[in-house]
């Protein structure tokens, strides 16, 4: 009976819910006696050729496929049973139960014993069979579980493939994973959603099922006792095994049987506790991973924005700072200033007066850059007029190559100005006074491709990646001249915003001269992008 | 003619130099300009200035370097300027030897009197010092050791009197948590910023009980205290 008692699913289990575990089902009972009666109506007719030694032995056909086929009941049945037919049909005096001859009382005896041994001995071989079976197939699952927990894809998708697989593996009729909201939810929104699998989808589910979080306030050793077997409205039997991590409740696994099966035994049960504690470890960590990543993003964004804000009072203080310096100066009255000193402090009033107005300007565009706010008003614009109407105001003296008769661009006029006038004003920066800028024009089916080139010093490679930054400067030296360093990061800006590229090229001849290129689209790639803006445009006028 | 003071301005804004060298230059200095951390070490060497005004952001030679090796060599007052919020900077560059600070944007006639302080407060260091000094009704006499608030003599304990005397003796000029606990309680007491407000919170109810608004010993938030005396 040893078999009997390693089978824990008991007898109201059945085989279907995955253990292949013992029934009792009358139908395996006939066809054991269907098996003997057939076995003893053959016998019969070849009564006058057999030895009774040989019909005993003949008995076990039935009482062994029994065994093998139906399990260790039917097996004990089909030996009693033929134990009596074989008494009673080929046993003297025939037609009755009793024995006179002492041999074959023996053969009898010995026939019984043997019977139910060997019932006893196949079943058991059977069930560590189906044991092994169902072990191997337990180990698989939790294999297949745990490769598809450990797969670095996206967590959802993990969890969705999770859920076929116990849908598979359980022989369900669905399966879902609730994620529950949590209890306090971060500032960058709840990580709760559903997954479903098998005939299941959400719109199936009857109302308010879907609406779990008031019932994972359970502790979960309480809930764990409720999750038997409920029947919900449309007749699906469904299961909730609370998904738990670290005593907290996570969200809940949710099967759905199918309408012929019983409920799971206490062996299914606990490999789906186990399969549930995993799950719900596995949320856990989806979920402090991604805290982890926020935090790391805003850790890094907090540390850039203060940079960025000691960077920024810097430079609004410094020209107030000679503001103020100078204003002071001309206010003191117990001094005597010549007039070339009290000329020379309102000039500098003046001139940082600009600097701080052009430092508020760029500010201002930056942030709307950043912030995504930059509209463009796109139109057919004049590339060369726009140059030249640049350089004129800037009194360059620049090369102007290119073809004659430009195509135009889609492109907002004024922004793209305010790109030359950046890349120019930083031209003049650096190129040795009294030398030319080069400003070159190209065009080809896809991009215009506008380059502005200064005979001036080399940048170093190592630097062209930090030219873009924001508030970068190539050097630290200060003059009345100098850009807020604002100029190239609101040039790339722009140009992106375009759906151009803006890069630099240095040196250009031998080690010396910087080139700033930036390119246009000529077909209007970003079609969509256009109505939205035509169409934004119209609601900023509406409103 | 009376040889002019000479004052070096470390600064990397021109503007600002420009205008400095105009205000500095009308109070009767002589005004030496430099523009970076190199410029302003070889300046106070070849010029020998009597007092340097010292930017802290500052191209190739940062202006606490400056200072620190300027200190090794020369005891002129040096007033350091800075946009910078960090208190610590200025901390640091009083600890390394700086007489004051200033934050930009500031008006002239502030630096004026700073620089005035700074250039008598060196003056004195040379000279025997002023051994009495006055602040609203009280006179501290630092040769006699004797604190009077009006005719009335007040009691300090030594550690009190210490601490009020230090304060005296560099009147005018901002002293650091640091200096302080340092001068008055030794190196080992360095951290114990806790236990000299306690002091200075006695001291202030010792010398002005009927004063909401401290008079004499001027709290510099985050940095130390400044001790002011009639002029």
């Amino acid at each position: 009976m040893n078999a009997h008692n390693g089978n824990r699913n008991g007898p109201t289990d059945t085989r279907r819910f995955f253990l292949p575990g013992y029934r009792i089902h009358p139908l395996d009972f006939l066809l054991t006696l269907g098996a003997v009666a057939l076995t003893t109506a053959v016998l019969s007719l070849a009564r006058s050729q057999l030895s009774t030694q040989v019909i005993a032995l003949l008995y076990l056909v039935p009482v062994m496929l029994s065994a093998t086929r139906w399990g260790l009941l039917p097996a004990l049945a089909a030996s009693l049973v033929s134990f009596f037919t074989f008494n009673f049909f080929f046993l003297t005096p025939t037609y009755t139960l009793t024995v006179s001859d002492p041999e074959e009382l023996l053969a009898l005896m010995v026939f019984l014993i043997v019977a139910v041994l060997l019932s006893q001995s196949v079943a058991a071989a059977n069930m560590h069979a189906a044991q092994a079976e169902f072990r191997e197939k337990e180990a698989t699952t939790l294999y297949t579980l745990t490769r598809a927990l450990e797969a670095q894809s996206d967590w959802k998708e993990t969890l969705a493939s999770i859920s076929r697989i116990i849908t598979e593996a359980f022989n369900l009729s669905g399966c879902e994973i609730l994620a529950s909201p949590e209890k306090e939810p971060p500032a960058f929104g709840d990580l709760s959603f559903s997954v479903s699998s098998g005939d299941i989808t959400p719109d199936s589910l009857p109302k308010g099922k879907t609406n779990f979080s008031g019932s994972d306030d359970r502790p979960p050793e309480k809930a764990m006792d409720e999750c038997t077997g409920k029947v919900a409205g449309d007749g699906l039997r469904e299961i909730d095994i609370p998904l738990a991590a670290h005593q907290a409740p996570v969200g809940t696994l949710r099967l759905f049987l199918r309408p012929s099966e019983a409920p799971p035994g206490p062996t299914t049960m606990r490999l789906l506790t186990t399969f549930a504690a995993q799950v719900g470890l596995f949320i856990e960590r989806a979920r402090l991973a991604r805290e982890a990543g926020r935090a790391q993003l805003l850790e890094e964004s907090d540390r850039l924005k203060s940079a960025l804000l000691s960077s920024v009072s810097h430079d609004l203080r410094t020209p107030l700072s000679a503001i103020k310096a100078s204003a002071t100066v001309l206010l003191k009255e117990d001094q005597v200033l010549d007039p070339t000193a009290r000329q020379d402090l309102l000039s500098a009033i003046n001139e940082e007066t600009d600097r701080l107005n052009r430092l508020i300007g760029d500010l201002l565009d930056m942030s709307r850059i950043e912030a995504g706010a930059l509209r463009l008003k796109r139109d057919w614009c004049d590339v060369d007029e726009l140059i030249r109407a640049v350089a004129r105001r800037h009194g360059v003296r620049a090369q102007f190559h290119w073809v004659p008769d430009l195509p135009f661009v889609l492109a907002d006029y004024v922004q793209i100005d305010r790109v030359m006038s950046n890349l120019l004003e930083n031209a003049i920066r650096f190129a040795p006074s009294q030398s030319n800028i080069d400003i070159e024009v190209r065009t080809d089916e896809r991009e215009m491709t506008v380059a502005v080139t200064n005979p001036g010093p080399a940048i170093p490679r190592r630097l062209h990646p930090h030219l873009f930054d924001k508030f970068y400067r190539i050097s630290e030296e200060r003059s009345p001249g100098m850009g807020t360093g604002l100029g190239l990061s609101i040039c790339k800006g722009i140009v992106e915003a375009h759906g151009g590229r803006i890069w630099v090229e240095s040196p250009v001849t031998g080690d010396s001269g910087t080139r700033f290129v930036f390119t246009l689209p000529m077909v209007d790639s970003s079609a969509d992008d256009g109505e939205q803006d035509d169409e934004e445009n119209e609601n900023s006028h509406r409103g | 003619m009376m040889k002019k003071t000479k004052i070096l301005i470390v600064d990397d804004e021109p503007q600002i130099l420009r205008a400095l060298r105009a205000g500095l230059a009308a109070q009767g200095y002589e005004v030496i300009g430099a523009s970076d951390g190199e410029e302003a070490l070889d300046k106070a060497s070849a010029e020998q200035p009597d007092a340097v005004i010292l930017d802290l952001n500052l191209p190739r030679k940062s202006g606490l370097d400056v200072c620190r090796e300027l200190r090794q060599w020369s005891s002129v007052p040096i007033i350091v300027l800075s946009v910078r919020d960090a208190e610590r900077d200025k901390v640091t560059a009083l600890d390394l030897g700086a007489d004051d600070y200033l934050t930009k944007p500031f008006g002239t006639d502030e630096l004026l009197a700073r620089l005035r302080v700074a250039l008598r407060h060196a003056a004195a260091k040379e000279g025997a010092g002023e051994p009495v000094v006055r602040a609203g009704n009280v006179t501290i006499d630092l040769s006699r050791r004797v604190v009077l608030r009006g005719e009335e003599v007040v009691h300090l304990t030594a550690t009190e009197y210490n601490l009020l005397a230090y304060l005296a003796g560099n009147a005018g000029r901002v002293l650091t948590h640091t200096q302080i606990l340092e001068h008055v309680w030794g190196e080992a007491y360095q951290s114990e910023t806790q236990n000299l407000r306690v002091y200075i919170s006695q001291l202030r109810r010792k010398l002005d009980p009927d004063s909401l608004q401290p008079q004499m010993i001027a709290t510099e938030p985050g940095i130390g205290y400044r001790f002011l005396a009639e002029e």
